[in-house]
């Protein structure tokens, strides 16, 4: 029961700066991805049908984030 | 028993009496007292003469009673006439002020629940922030393996993403754990301050 509460403690003591940690490499990451692309949105297009797990969708010229499914895979689907 | 002490028992006897006749009531006996004292009684003798404050009150309230006079058939009948034919305007004015009442009731409850709401936005909003942070990253990161092959500057942006949502999760599930605790101390602070509301409310009524 102790070891457990002592383990809650710990977590919450090590979120605020493991949250901003991720934060940080995750824009570095998504830095060094644009870098790639030469910074070019068009660079970023998903070759062939866009799948489920595509979470970075370029639409013209249009950058969005999140999970497509359902109805809205399909209508994007049926534009492309 | 001194005048005081006297007038003052008599005074809450006669408490079931219109103010303005129980003051008739005792300025009689303190003229009495006087009168007495005047005449060479000591106070207590004075008292002891007029009697108990009780024999009096019980005295005084036995005539109120025969002076009220009994409301008779034909007035009782009347009464109960106009009150029927009346109905239609009492009724209404009646029926308003339930009417009125429920909205009232309902009011006060939806405002209540509303406050709750207000207090309870915050914490939600983050832990609806957090669990939709947490997909988003549950997603990206595994789904931007097989996007690699296909175009690796896409798959390196979508790990970073999926990277970036889970910084976010871990920030926004901290944030409502500690909203959660705080607001819990809130709503129970609120609702013992409308415990507290009512229950004076009805102390003032009792």
């Amino acid at each position: 029961m102790n070891s457990k509460k002592n383990l809650l403690t710990l977590l919450r003591k090590k979120a605020l700066p493991g949250g901003i940690t991720f934060l940080a490499a995750g824009l570095l990451i998504c830095f060094i991805g644009f870098a790639m692309a030469h910074f070019e949105l068009s660079n970023l297009k998903f070759p062939g049908t866009p799948k489920w797990y595509l979470t970075v969708h370029i639409d013209e010229g249009q950058f969005e984030l999140g999970i497509r499914v359902g109805e809205d895979a399909a209508a994007i689907q049926r534009k492309r | 028993m001194n005048k005081l002490t006297f007038l003052a028992r008599l005074e809450k006897l006669l408490k079931g009496l219109p103010k303005k006749e129980r003051e008739t009531h005792l300025s009689y006996y303190q003229e009495m007292i006087d009168d007495a004292m005047e005449d060479g009684c000591t106070e207590e003798e004075a008292v002891r003469r007029i009697g108990s404050p009780g024999e009096i009150a019980e005295q005084i309230l036995s005539e109120q009673e025969t002076t009220m006079k009994p409301v008779s058939a034909v007035k009782k009948i009347i009464i109960t006439l106009l009150l029927i034919i009346g109905s239609p305007l009492w009724g209404s004015i009646l029926l308003a002020a339930a009417a009125l009442a429920t909205g009232l009731l309902i009011t006060a409850l939806m405002l209540v629940l509303c406050a709750y709401i207000v207090i309870w936005c915050l914490p939600v909003a983050t832990g609806a922030l957090s669990l939709s942070c947490l997909m988003l990253a549950v997603v990206s990161t595994i789904g931007a393996f097989p996007i690699f092959s296909g175009n690796a500057a896409l798959g390196v942006l979508q790990f970073g993403t999926g990277i970036l949502s889970a910084g976010i999760f871990i920030l926004a599930g901290w944030l409502t754990l500690f909203l959660g605790k705080y607001f819990i101390s809130v709503t129970v602070r609120f609702s013992r301050w409308l415990k507290h509301l009512f229950t004076r409310k009805k102390e003032a009524i009792a």
